[in-house]
């Protein structure tokens, strides 16, 4: 073997990369991980929100940037997308990965980490009935979920309507402190508990990869509030914690700054090729885990099948609406945790479930909402002075399947994702903005006018489902162990595999069935070994 | 392609002349003197002289631009006779003639100088040349009309409004050589006559308050002044010392036909630059404008002046992301930041609503974020540190509201002129 070679090879260093490599390594293969290596160039802020915004003349240099990157990516789907401490997350994506969205958001990173850098933590196990959806036993993913739970660091464990839909209970700590409003609402659900039941509408603690008690070097959440622009602490999970994890273990090998243009070799050897600083590079392995992210796996995958063809994608459609709680108007702004709060289920026509949470306004900038209000802008900021600190925001996610997506690889070897939201999705969206105008007025909170706001196809950025696991694969799928059909030795290990899209937070789905393949993938090594 | 330039040194020969070498283009330089531009073919040429002039053989084009002046003195004649040598010499070379005219061209001017340019046009369009008709150019040294008038300004305390008001259509002197240098490029041919200057004419004494507030910094009073007294004056002093004052060229402006010019402009696809950009030192005045701009937009926004790091951030932000050109904003509004509310339609929403409309949304929204993420902003968009509480917020609500409609109400009322403006 040469140096250039290894047991098996991941290429990316996101959620999936990072949970796929944990069990090789304790296998004892030796493993090489591949990624963009993009790094921070700007940390976020140390202090307390509030605090850095009463007093910080340099503020602008985290909020819009000194290059006005904020402004430069007014067109991005959320204030996360355009917080220059993220820049360094989405940026060259499209044009080194060659991926191209039409009417279509097709983001993707290649930052150390991944796209987990700038996550919102929403985590969820699927249930039973959505496992059976897939091929391979419950029992065979739920090790994997416990296992990823207990590394990163999970919270939000509640005795409430929402345990059993979260099902991650067992793993997780207490959720972090909840500001006013949200406490209000969630103790005028407690009274009318049974009449919101029956109507389908359940709200719960939200349960998130947030920190509420110290693990190992992370600090717990202390409710400073900056979680739009990241946390100093550490508390919020990101893949280059576990990252910085397995570069302790001797096994493990890590080539940043490495963008993978091609999957070659054959059943017994496999290459990945690529550019790195240094020019063009060439790794051997038995094995390959592809972990780049969706749409840059799914690139990779079709180049390797060879010939330009499409596959199906799927993503969830969202809303975000403005919640507005009287009771609180004229509330001073508080220091609160920046993301999902409390989160709630909405029983829609046709079984489907809608999924959402509450954020705290408090860490959104207000320019973010001045340009959606219909008044001048003066005017504008003076209404959002008197009324944002007793609203909240409220995110609506709806399974992957009303999104109709593809993926086409044309024949300059370029990825274009298109698609539409499917005819029923209108309709669907109209139900559920009554039925949450309903049930929050029902909670003592208005539901603002006009602020119910559909997101673009592909926004929600839960891209899964182009190389679908199944039993007997046709072409273009994989096995229940995630290899590509044909390409025998690479195998798919994030949200391309999966073709299940809940409305749920997926990325924990992700990580767990990363971390359940490389088992399986480790098994087979020893297996070879064995014989 | 070469491309030769009479009268290389005068005002515009020479800012024409440098900008071509910065453009790229292989120029020869006609002049009595050698031009002070770098590195350039020259060839000798005076009005005194006769006989043919010998153009290299690779010119394409001809820009006449010689005007025969001596001490300040015009020469109706020699001008007359030096334009035909050139045009002589461009029929002979093959060459393309673009001739640099003057608004003040007409048949019965009431000037030698606006005859003797209508002459040579007239010639000029017989030889398939174009024919360029600037306004009053200005910008950049101060030469020519453009340096009599400065230094008419630095010297005197007070500007003439004269009477009745004469309107000029004022051009930069390098977007006069961008139109000149297109004309070239895209190998326009004439006959065809070209004029070129503001679209819509303003009164002189602007100009003139335009030389002192943004070139200058000096404050200037306007004093009336009867044109019937400048004449006489001119006719009393005579034609020489008319001349050498700048009065004969002062009296040329004074019944200036307006010119059409958007078309014209639009037709060679140059955006003049708005004259207080235009009047600065630099000739390009858009960072002052822009910090005008900044801190009437930043004003409206907060309800009181920002601070200057904010103004600036503004300004740097507006080059950086938006081209830098400023909205051109009114006297009236940059003074009175709260009339902003009359252009603003909340209903052009940022970054996706064409023209100026959507431009000003755009910058209000850049505005917006730059003057939250600030200390000053934190008060002003979070409340922080102010009393707060259900009635006061109350109160707050409703006059937003009542201030909303108001506004919504005079901008209906107003929406025809603001049509106009374009700002609809």
């Amino acid at each position: 073997m040469t140096e250039n070679s290894y047991d098996v090879i991941i290429v990316g260093s996101g959620p999936a990369g990072v949970s796929a490599a944990f069990p090789l390594l304790d296998a004892g293969l030796r493993v090489l991980l591949l990624d963009g290596g993009r790094e921070p160039r700007l940390l976020p802020p140390a202090g307390p929100l509030l605090e850095w915004r009463a007093g910080d003349a340099q503020q602008w240099r985290t909020m819009v940037g000194s290059s006005y990157y904020a402004l430069r990516k007014l067109d991005a789907v959320s204030p996360k997308l355009r917080s220059p401490t993220h820049e360094y997350v989405f940026v060259d994506f499209e044009s080194e990965n060659r991926v191209r969205g039409e009417e279509f958001v097709a983001v993707g990173s290649l930052a150390r980490g991944g796209l987990s850098n700038a996550w919102g933590g929403g985590v969820a196990c699927l249930s039973e009935l959505e496992l059976a959806r897939l091929p391979f036993s419950a029992e065979e993913i739920m090790p994997s979920y416990a296992a990823v739970a207990r590394r990163i660091g999970i919270s939000g464990a509640q005795d409430d309507d929402l345990s059993d839909y979260f099902g991650l209970d067992a793993w997780a700590g207490q959720p972090p402190a909840m500001g006013a409003v949200q406490s209000r609402l969630l103790y005028n659900y407690a009274a009318r508990r049974n009449a919101m039941t029956s109507a389908g509408f359940r709200i719960g603690r939200s349960r998130a990869a947030v920190l509420t008690a110290r693990h190992d070097e992370r600090e717990a959440c202390d409710s400073t509030g900056n979680c739009l622009w990241g946390c100093r602490r550490r508390a919020l999970y990101s893949a280059v914690e576990d990252l910085a994890v397995l570069r302790r273990h001797p096994g493990f090998s890590y080539r940043p700054g490495f963008v993978v243009r091609e999957i070659g070799g054959d059943h017994l050897c496999r290459t990945v090729a690529g550019d790195s600083a240094g020019g063009l590079f060439r790794f051997q392995a038995s094995r390959i885990l592809l972990a780049a992210g969706t749409l840059a796996s799914t690139r990779l995958a079709l180049r390797a099948l060879g010939g330009p063809r499409e596959a199906p994608l799927q993503s969830c459609p969202t809303a975000v609406c403005v919640l507005w709680a009287p009771r609180f108007l004229g509330r001073q702004h508080e220091n609160e945790f920046g993301f999902g709060q409390l989160s709630f289920t909405l029983a829609l026509s046709g079984g489907t479930t809608g999924y959402g949470s509450l954020f705290c306004t408090t860490g959104i900038p207000v320019s973010e909402f001045v340009r959606h209000v219909p008044m001048r802008s003066r005017y504008g900021i003076d209404v959002l002075k008197a009324l944002l600190s007793s609203c909240v925001i409220g995110n609506l996610f709806l399974p992957g399947n009303f999104t109709r997506a593809t993926v086409r690889l044309d024949a300059d070897g370029t990825l274009e994702v298109r698609g539409d939201y499917a005819t029923e999705l209108p309709a669907l969206m109209s139900e559920a903005r009554a039925a949450l105008r309903r049930n929050f007025r029902r909670l003592g909170a208005v539901m603002l006018p006009g602020s119910f706001t559909i997101g673009h196809p592909g926004s929600d950025i839960h891209y899964t489902g182009s190389l679908p696991m199944r039993y007997a694969p046709k072409p273009g799928e994989t096995t229940p162990e995630g290899e590509l059909r044909d390409v025998e030795g690479v195998h798919v290990v994030d949200g391309a595999v999966l073709d299940v899209l809940t409305e749920k937070p997926h990325t924990m789905t992700i990580m767990a069935n990363a971390d359940r393949i490389a088992r399986k993938v480790a098994q087979k090594f020893r297996g070879v070994s064995a014989e | 392609m070469k491309f030769l330039i009479t009268g290389a040194t005068g005002y515009i020969g020479q800012r024409l002349l440098c900008n071509a070498l910065a453009a790229g283009h292989a120029v020869v330089a006609l002049s009595r003197s050698v031009p002070r531009c770098f590195d350039v073919d020259w060839l000798h040429f005076d009005f005194d002289q006769d006989g043919d002039i010998d153009l290299p053989p690779d010119v394409a084009t001809v820009i006449h631009l010689a005007a025969h002046t001596q001490g300040g003195v015009s020469d109706p004649a020699g001008e007359m006779r030096g334009a035909q040598r050139v045009i002589r010499a461009a029929r002979r070379a093959g060459a393309q003639l673009v001739f640099v005219s003057s608004q003040a061209a007409r048949e019965d001017a009431p000037t030698d100088y606006g005859r003797t340019k209508w002459r040579i046009e007239q010639e000029m369009l017989s030889a398939q040349g174009v024919v360029v008709r600037p306004g009053l150019v200005y910008g950049g040294p101060e030469r020519a009309l453009f340096g009599v008038l400065v230094s008419a300004v630095r010297s005197v305390p007070v500007i003439p409004a004269f009477l009745p008001a004469p309107r000029v259509q004022p051009i930069h002197v390098d977007d006069l050589a961008e139109v000149l240098l297109t004309i070239v490029r895209d190998g326009i041919s004439g006959p065809r006559v070209f004029c070129v200057g503001a679209p819509s004419p303003i009164l002189f004494s602007d100009f003139l308050r335009s030389v002192a507030m943004d070139r200058l910094r000096v404050r200037r009073w306007p004093v009336p002044i009867p044109v019937v007294a400048v004449r006489m004056a001119a006719r009393y002093l005579g034609w020489e010392l008319g001349s050498r004052l700048g009065l004969v060229r002062l009296t040329s402006l004074f019944d200036l036909p307006v010119m059409q010019t958007q078309a014209d402009l639009d037709g060679i696809g140059v955006e003049l630059r708005d004259l207080s950009s235009g009047m600065a030192r630099s000739g390009n005045g858009a960072r002052r404008t822009l910090i005008r701009e900044g801190v009437a937009l930043l004003a409206y926004i907060m309800r009181t002046s920002p601070a200057p790091i904010l103004v600036r951030r503004y300004a740097r932000g507006i080059e950086a992301i938006r081209g830098g050109r400023p909205l051109g904003l009114s006297r009236i509004l940059l003074a009175v930041p709260p009339l902003l509310a009359l252009l603003e339609s909340p209903g052009a929403a940022a970054g996706h609503s064409p023209g100026k409309a959507g431009e000003l949304a755009m910058r209000l929204h850049i505005a917006v974020a730059l003057a939250e993420s600030s200390p000053q902003g934190a008060q002003r968009f979070l409340g922080l540190g102010a009393a707060s509480g259900a009635a006061r917020s109350l109160v707050r609500l409703g006059w937003a509201a009542v201030c909303e409609a108001a506004w919504r109400v005079l901008h209906a009322i107003v929406a025809p002129a603001l049509r106009r403006a374009g700002w609809r």
